[in-house]
């Protein structure tokens, strides 16, 4: 059987090594489940940046919750209790990260770091959900206390996001598509 | 400095005044004086003067006046066929082959007479400046640099020394068999070389079933037991290498 897409897409970076740094991880059960893509470490070393983000995947891996939103808060809860320093060499500042929800009801995104965050509706145009402007995306790294969902219709397709401080221009599904590394899916 | 040399040809009238060209040409370049701005002027308004200088059978001779001469090869290109072109220039320049070479290749990548004059030389592209650089700051980038401009040969060899750096240059540079060679190469020689976090920075997060190509190819328990250790991230990959890790001794 072949598995849902991934639903959140973190883009490469403009620097050489556009995912150093990156990590992604599916969570969830039969009621919830949640995609989640992120940056982290992205200034260290490669070897530095892979250790980073694979402490974080390794924190993540065992987020679980009863329906979209409470798995999202089970998230954040396990991010939060990090000591900082374990995060990144930065403290966690130089986090991005989308999460993406859904369960029978809704789909729901909470994310911090983001320069922007885009929705696949399935034509060439993406349809823009937030900026630099956008409060809770925008965020600078890791919070004190789990940023706000935003609930969305069910339907919901993918998300595509950038990490802060990267170019927002995308717009469309091919610019995105470009950005998106090897993709084994 | 001399008018003809800062590019000014007003008055010249070739081919009646080829000589005094040539004269001080060859006077330039035996004073170490820059012929840039002279092939620069020659290329827009006199190429088949050019070509006498850079190719004809009397040919300025020495390192900087080929240098000068892959400043203007879209012009020497229009005059002179390639697979001339370029082995004329190498024969030039005692110290420039190399980088002679490496024009030929950027320009023209695909074409067999480069594998040949590669050959001829007995140089690998690309393999000198690689090695040079192999352990300062920008050597990372440089892998990357040398991949999209072909030279997979010298970097499958810096890959041999162990290095994890070519085979993530060379999957940004979208040849994905070459990048599991190389990287298969760098665990063959350093068992512990990080090659997923090289691998993944270049690649992404959703390269897992392009990591399991690389399993076929480890030789040592050591690089078996550092992968499965790193590959957390990579179900299938990982899952893969914890069951072939009692097999191998």
């Amino acid at each position: 059987m072949t598995p849902n897409p991934f639903n959140s897409i973190l883009l490469g970076s403009t620097s050489p090594l556009p995912f150093q740094g990156h990590f992604r991880i599916r969570v969830g059960n039969q009621a919830c489940q949640a995609d989640i893509a992120g940056r982290v470490a992205h200034q260290a070393t490669p070897e530095d940046s892979w250790s980073y983000a694979s402490f974080i995947h390794q924190s993540l891996l065992a987020a679980n919750g009863e329906d979209a939103l409470s798995l999202i808060r089970d998230c954040w809860n396990r991010l939060l209790v990090i000591p900082r320093h374990k995060i990144s060499p930065q403290n966690g500042l130089d986090l991005s990260l989308l999460i993406t929800a859904r369960d029978s009801d809704l789909s729901a995104i909470s994310s911090v770091g983001l320069s922007g965050i885009w929705e696949d509706v399935g034509t060439d145009e993406l349809q823009i959900i937030a900026n630099e402007q956008t409060e809770e995306s925008s965020h600078k790294g890791i919070p004190t206390k789990a940023p706000k969902a935003l609930t969305l219709p069910l339907e919901s397709g993918r998300f595509f996001a950038t990490c802060l401080g990267e170019p927002l221009a995308i717009g469309t599904r091919v610019a995105a598509t470009t950005r998106m590394g090897k993709n084994d899916e | 400095m001399n008018k003809l040399l800062s590019g000014d040809l007003r008055g010249l009238e070739l081919p009646r005044d080829l000589s005094i060209l040539r004269r001080d040409a060859e006077e330039a370049v035996a004073t170490g004086q820059p012929l840039d701005a002279l092939y620069e002027a020659l290329a827009g308004e006199h190429p088949i003067a050019l070509g006498e200088l850079v190719y004809g059978p009397k040919a300025l001779r020495g390192d900087m006046a080929v240098l000068a001469s892959l400043k203007v090869l879209e012009t020497l290109e229009n005059n002179l066929q390639p697979k001339a072109l370029y082995p004329r220039l190498v024969s030039l320049g005692q110290n420039t082959a190399t980088t002679v070479l490496d024009a030929a290749i950027a320009r023209h990548p695909n074409a067999s007479w480069v594998t040949t004059l590669s050959k001829k030389l007995n140089i690998v592209p690309g393999l000198q400046q690689l090695t040079d650089q192999v352990d300062s700051a920008g050597f990372a980038e440089s892998c990357i640099e040398h991949a999209h401009r072909g030279h997979t040969e010298a970097l499958l060899s810096l890959a041999a020394q162990g290095h994890p750096e070519p085979s993530s240059a060379l999957l940004l540079a979208g040849d994905s068999k070459s990048s599991i060679e190389a990287a298969s190469l760098a665990l063959r020689a350093r068992p512990d070389a990080d090659v997923i976090a090289w691998l993944s920075a270049a690649g992404g997060p959703h390269i897992d079933s392009f990591l399991c190509q690389l399993l076929p190819h480890l030789q040592s328990r050591k690089a078996v037991e550092t992968l499965h250790q790193k590959s957390g991230p990579f179900p299938k990959t990982h899952a893969l290498l914890r069951a072939i890790l009692p097999a191998v001794r």
